[in-house]
């Protein structure tokens, strides 16, 4: 910290008005944003009141901001600057309080200082050592939409934006109950940024509640412009390239969340909501899966399994069972498998390296290119991962089919998060797989099973439900079981536990 | 002792089943069919009778000396210079057993899967894997083999069902073609391997929480009884299906997925089959590196209990490379020597301790 920031700090407002004037014009020196107005008032106008507000950040209108401040006084009539008195309005303002809803008295300097910078409109008074402080924050933002990452077909369509308090809005509107608490703090010293986390009593393990509250404390002091800031800030593996944490921007999945007694965090500025612990199981299901009838919902889920070891396997499996175990394919398959790959130079395992390769940097391009442009990459993508590789023997058309499939397949499930850990895992198990066969993809499987064992997400078991195993909560795992059994349990489980249990 | 980590008795229990069954039911059919012909499934009767024996001594231990592992109590009951002369075998045997199993999985691979590639790379892999994982803590291996147990199970029993077109019951007869001998030494066979060695978890059994402790007998005779069943069911099959071959082949439940045909579709599915079974040796081999780990850390008193971990697997990596010349070397270590083995040095320490407890209990209780 600055000496100059411990001079300004817990520094009284003065109640000589060009005192005041002075420290704030050497604040705000540079800051072309700052607006500051002075008015007159008073018998023969002998008062005089400095306005002082961020014009960027306030509503634009125009306002007299005193008469706005002297409409308070509701007692009188409003009468001309000349016949209010300096003595009146202090009393006032001293005595009675402030009776519109978003003005307040404030006494510290750069508390004066900081609103500011918030959007906040102050006003000095002469021979007055207070301010009065009117919220008049207006920032253009997106209106509420449709969700663009998380789209469905049924439900509500909804998502959140980068205004904190819209966001909270649509949650306590979804949840209202006393229960919902949200506590908020100011993160870092030059964004200040708002961040928000909330939770349902009752409904949340105050053990998990405890040890959050812990964590977050650190996050104070840095400066926050995403939500995956804080991820990374309270996660208990940086290293692992599982998702410990679950992010959404739909209304109603952070209001399941939060009834299945998850924490969550927001932060002004952006609208990713990210709900803790994130477990592993929780990243197959989709909000729709709850919306949905329940036979087919379950049947989603278990193709999503599928394709989960589709998008984390394929390639490794293919290298493995080509050039070590080609008797588990039938000879017929075998014999065209064989055919096809007649005149590539490469074995499996480089073919395979290549065309994955090929497919992450096109995919990469995809998402980083501008709009316009976008459409020649997936022209591009298809000639050079599709027909011409083929014809120029550097992949035979089966290794395509893997590639696409295991891309397809990574596409499918529901978390981008998790599918970004599966296009890590790939790689290692590709070169197990090449080396080893069968029994290296088993030691690879083995370490990472190992691994997830023993990862843990804000102190919970990540396999949760599976490792430690709970068969009773295996319903809303593989399948999702009818909402008149789900319901009990064990969603809302610390809701229904009882006394003892 | 450090008392962290705890698993309920459900979990201590799946462990158990898991140490006893892992790489038994691949390995113990063609050596006890050897020995006992079709008299088989009796010598496993037998054997199990006695390993309930041996499990109700450790429960008593531990009903007895509660939170203490197998060293604790020894030294308690025994004093420390016996402990240190009865531990010294129990511990040499454990790393030869930890060495036996890892050579058994490179036996496996360099017979059928991976024939041309060296037996270091194997044994150094699975060794590399079983110390990490031993080195993750009771915690995470009760939770992982759990799962990995039932995926075993599941395809045990998908094999003995798809290879049922295979089964001719007569072979089953004549019982017991020469009598009640070489069923008694089928017996012998299956008691070393592998039902003295659930001595072993009397250093693991502190582990189970407190409060979980009433469910832990129960669960523990059920984990046995499982693992007697489902040895009887895989001797019954392979010798139904193979008949007097059932002895020649080793790896009983491999061979049998070998004969597996579904619509030329499913067919010689014995790699996947053969990588699950392997699971469960692999399962097997960490709880026993556990457990000589956390026995020679408080044979030694040592501070930090996994210090120790690494440079035991380097060792048994080691041993496991040079000790044997011939597979058939190994094969007759284990099905003539090592009962003599665990007898002396797993189950003549416990009956000892137990019998000391239970003199001294009696004393005690006495006027």
């Amino acid at each position: 910290m600055k000496p100059d920031d411990t001079a300004e700090h817990n520094v009284l407002i003065s109640s000589n008005l060009s005192d005041n004037q002075q420290r704030i014009a050497k604040v705000f020196a540079n800051c072309i944003d700052i607006k500051y107005v002075v008015y007159r008032y008073g018998p023969e106008l002998i008062h005089t009141a400095l306005v002082v507000h961020c014009e960027t950040l306030t509503q634009d209108k125009k306002l007299n901001y005193l008469k706005s401040a002297l409409q308070d006084l509701t007692a009188h009539e409003v009468g001309a600057a000349t016949a209010i008195s300096p003595e009146e309005v202090i009393n006032f303002f001293g005595q009675h309080g402030v009776s519109t809803h978003s003005a307040d008295i404030i006494e510290q300097f750069d508390q004066a200082v900081k609103n500011v910078l918030n959007g906040y409109v102050v006003i000095f008074l002469d021979q007055w050592n207070k301010a009065l402080s009117f919220h008049s924050l207006y920032v253009e933002s997106r209106t509420v939409s449709e969700s663009v990452n998380e789209p469905v077909v049924k439900g509500p369509h909804d998502s959140t934006v980068e205004d904190l308090k819209k966001n909270i809005g649509l949650l306590r509107a979804r949840l209202k109950t006393s229960d919902f608490k949200i506590e908020m703090f100011i993160a870092g010293k030059k964004t200040n940024a708002e961040v928000a986390f909330g939770y349902l009593e009752e409904a949340v393990d105050p053990e998990m509640l405890a040890e959050f509250k812990r964590r977050i404390e650190k996050v104070k002091k840095e400066e926050i412009l995403e939500t995956s800031f804080i991820e990374e800030l309270i996660e208990d593996s940086t290293y692992s390239p599982f998702p410990q944490y679950r992010y959404t921007e739909r209304p109603d999945v952070a209001v399941a969340a939060l009834l299945d007694g998850k924490i969550i965090v927001m932060v002004s500025g952006t609208p990713s909501v990210m709900i803790c612990p994130g477990l592993f199981v929780e990243f197959f299901s989709s909000s729709e899966d709850y919306y949905q009838r329940t036979v087919f919902a379950s049947l989603v889920r278990l193709m999503r399994l599928v394709a989960f070891f589709l998008a984390l396997a394929l390639p490794s499996i293919y290298i493995a069972l080509s050039t070590f175990h080609p008797e588990l394919i039938p000879t017929v398959l075998l014999l065209a498998i064989k055919d096809t790959r007649e005149g590539i130079p490469f074995p499996a395992f480089v073919e395979a390296l290549i065309m994955v390769f090929f497919f992450e940097i096109l995919r990469e391009a995809g998402i980083r290119l501008p709009r316009p442009v976008g459409s020649a990459v997936s022209i591009v993508g298809a000639l050079v991962i599709g027909q011409a590789a083929i014809q120029a023997k550097i992949a035979s058309p089966i290794m395509v089919i893997v590639v696409a499939l295991t891309g397809i397949a990574s596409f499918s499930l529901p978390q981008y998060t998790l599918t970004v850990a599966l296009r890590t895992m790939q790689f290692p198990l590709m070169a197990l797989a090449a080396s080893l066969g069968g029994f290296g993809l088993m030691i690879g499987f083995l370490l990472t099973l190992l691994h997830l064992t023993c990862l843990r997400s804000l102190g919970q078991p990540y396999l949760s439900t599976l490792a430690p195993l709970r068969p009773k909560q295996l319903r809303d795992v593989f399948i999702r079981a009818p909402l008149k059994i789900l319901l009990r349990s064990p969603r809302n489980r610390y809701l229904h536990k009882k006394p003892g249990e | 002792m450090d008392k962290q980590e705890t698993v309920d008795s459900w979990q201590m229990a799946t462990l158990f089943l898991a140490f006893m069954t892992g790489s038994a039911i691949v390995n113990i059919p063609a050596p006890l069919t050897a020995a006992a012909g079709n008299g088989a499934w009796l010598s496993l009767i037998i054997a199990n009778g006695a390993g309930m024996l041996l499990l109700a001594c450790i429960l008593y231990l531990r009903r007895r000396y509660p939170g203490m592992t197998m060293i604790d109590y020894s030294r308690k009951v025994l004093g420390n210079g016996m402990t240190v002369l009865l531990a010294f075998p129990f511990v040499l045997t454990v790393i030869l057993m930890f060495s036996y199993i890892v050579l058994d999985i490179g036996g496996f691979f360099a017979s059928s899967l991976l024939i041309q590639t060296p037996s270091y790379a194997v044994h150094s892999l699975i060794i590399l894997t079983a110390a990490l994982t031993a080195r993750a803590g009771i915690e995470a291996m009760a939770r992982m083999f759990i799962l990995l147990l039932y995926s075993m199970y599941f395809f045990i029993f998908l094999v003995l069902m798809l290879v049922q077109p295979y089964f001719h019951p007569e072979y089953l007869l004549p019982a017991f073609p020469q009598g009640m001998k070489p069923v008694i030494h089928g017996a012998y066979i299956a008691f070393g391997f592998p039902y003295a060695e659930l001595i072993l978890f009397a250093m693991v059994l502190p582990f189970v929480r407190k409060s979980d402790d009433n469910r832990l007998g129960k669960y523990m005779f059920s984990a046995l009884l499982v693992n007697g069943l489902s040895l009887i069911l895989v001797v019954i099959c392979s010798i139904m299906v193979k008949g007097p071959l059932a002895s020649e082949l080793k790896f009983s439940v491999f061979q049998l997925a070998r004969l597996i045909t579904v619509q030329d579709v499913i067919e010689r599915v014995e790699s996947i089959v053969g990588i699950s079974l392997i699971v469960g040796s692999y399962m097997k081999a960490t709880i026993t590196l556990f457990v000589v780990n956390l026995a020679l850390s408080q044979l030694l008193k040592l501070q930090d209990n996994r210090i120790l971990m690494f440079p035991l697997a380097l060792v048994s990596l080691l041993l496991t490379l040079v000790m044997f010349d011939y597979e058939a070397e190994f094969t007759e270590k284990v099905t003539a020597v090592w009962p003599l083995i665990t007898a002396v040095a797993f189950v003549f320490p416990i009956l000892l301790i137990t019998l000391v407890t239970v003199i001294k209990g009696k004393g005690g209780n006495g006027p």
